[in-house]
């Protein structure tokens, strides 16, 4: 038979159990968003239309071109990269999915973790080169993203971003399906 | 929600995580997106740690904090499990902040005529809203991290700087407390 203070504490953890979340009375969105620190990334520089869309795109290509490239003639024995195990979807199936900027967002953290993976069994030169390569990427969406933010009715603007989105999923899945076909 | 079928041996991947990667790299839209996604929570949990005057500024400050802090995250574990570490982080570098802490926790001093009412709505999930609101601080931190939010006495003692043994004692008492408060089932 339960006693006074059992029956007490299992209805106090009855109440904990129905206790639920409620929102602010008021939005607070617009208390924060002026606060928020506009993000820097070391090393960028801002440029102005249609410069960046040049620079940008053309450091990407030269960049993964050099990647693809020692790639391509790096002796890495047959048996170092493998893909992991159980994937039972080709890589590049997720690559192909729609344009819009989440899905390709989406389909490069795929990629990303796929090639996460095969990175560690990648020999070091392709590794820095590879990595050298998605840094300038990165950089190159970063400003594509603030860009977009600045300008955001700008449609070159949003083609831009697109376009450095999908120039990094490109990357991502050439090298992969290089890095694969290497096991 | 997934958005794609993710590749077997990766991490499932969905929207969230694509929101956070593009907060991260400095997408406003994306955090607010996070902000309206997590805000209730993270309002609900401030406001019963530190009461609901200082509820709205520190929740703006956490929100604030973690972009700011959203580079760093490595995604080692859930963001709102994330998210909900900082708040708590925010909430407690508040407490230190403050100088008096005499009425922090529950000693055997203390009186408990603030538990001498009891509710005008006995039994309702408010009713124990209002009366944990009317624990001492620190005592109401530790019985919301424990019997709310479900951390262990290790993990209160080591973001308190206290030992665990301490914790135990104040939720003890803080359910005494609530006992009494809520005697009016």
């Amino acid at each position: 038979m339960a006693t006074e203070r059992e029956e007490l504490d299992s209805r106090l953890a009855e109440a904990v159990r129905g206790l639920r979340d409620t929102p602010p009375a008021a939005d607070l969105w617009p208390e924060i968003a002026p606060r928020l620190q506009p993000r820097r990334i070391a090393g960028t520089v801002r440029l102005r239309w249609p410069t960046a869309l040049a620079a940008g795109l053309a450091i990407a290509v030269a960049s993964v071109g050099g990647t693809l490239a020692v790639l391509r003639r790096a002796e890495v024995p047959p048996a170092v990269v493998k893909l992991p195990k159980n994937t039972g979807v080709p890589v590049v199936s997720v690559a192909l999915a729609s344009p819009a900027d989440t899905t390709l967002e989406t389909a490069i953290v795929q990629l990303e973790a796929t090639l996460q993976t095969l990175q560690a069994k990648l020999d070091p030169a392709s590794r820095e080169s590879l990595n050298r390569s998605l840094r300038v990427l990165d950089r190159a969406i970063a400003d594509a993203s603030e860009q977009r933010r600045a300008e955001p009715e700008d449609p070159r603007a949003a083609r831009y971003l697109t376009a450095t989105l999908r120039k990094k999923l490109d990357v991502l899945r050439t090298v992969t399906v290089l890095a694969s076909a290497r096991s | 929600m997934t958005l794609t079928t993710p590749l077997a041996g990766t991490p499932t991947l969905d929207l969230e995580t694509v929101e956070v990667r593009r907060a991260a790299s400095g997408d406003e839209g994306a955090f607010a997106r996070l902000y309206r996604r997590h805000v209730a929570r993270i309002h609900t949990l401030v406001r019963r740690m530190a009461g609901p005057d200082a509820a709205d500024d520190l929740t703006q400050d956490v929100f604030i904090r973690a972009w700011d802090k959203l580079p760093t995250f490595r995604a080692e574990s859930a963001f709102s499990t994330w998210l909900h570490r900082l708040a708590v982080n925010v909430v407690l570098s508040r407490r230190r902040s403050q100088k008096s802490e005499r009425t922090w926790f529950i000693d055997d001093d203390t009186p408990l005529g603030f538990a001498a009412s009891k509710s005008s709505h006995p039994g309702t999930a408010m009713d124990l809203e209002s009366a944990i609101g009317r624990l001492p601080e620190g005592a109401r931190q530790v019985f919301v991290l424990h019997d709310v939010e479900g951390w262990t006495h290790e993990e209160i003692a080591v973001e308190f700087g206290l030992v665990p043994g301490t914790s135990k004692s104040q939720l003890s008492r803080a359910r005494a407390a609530l006992r009494r408060m809520l005697d009016g089932y």
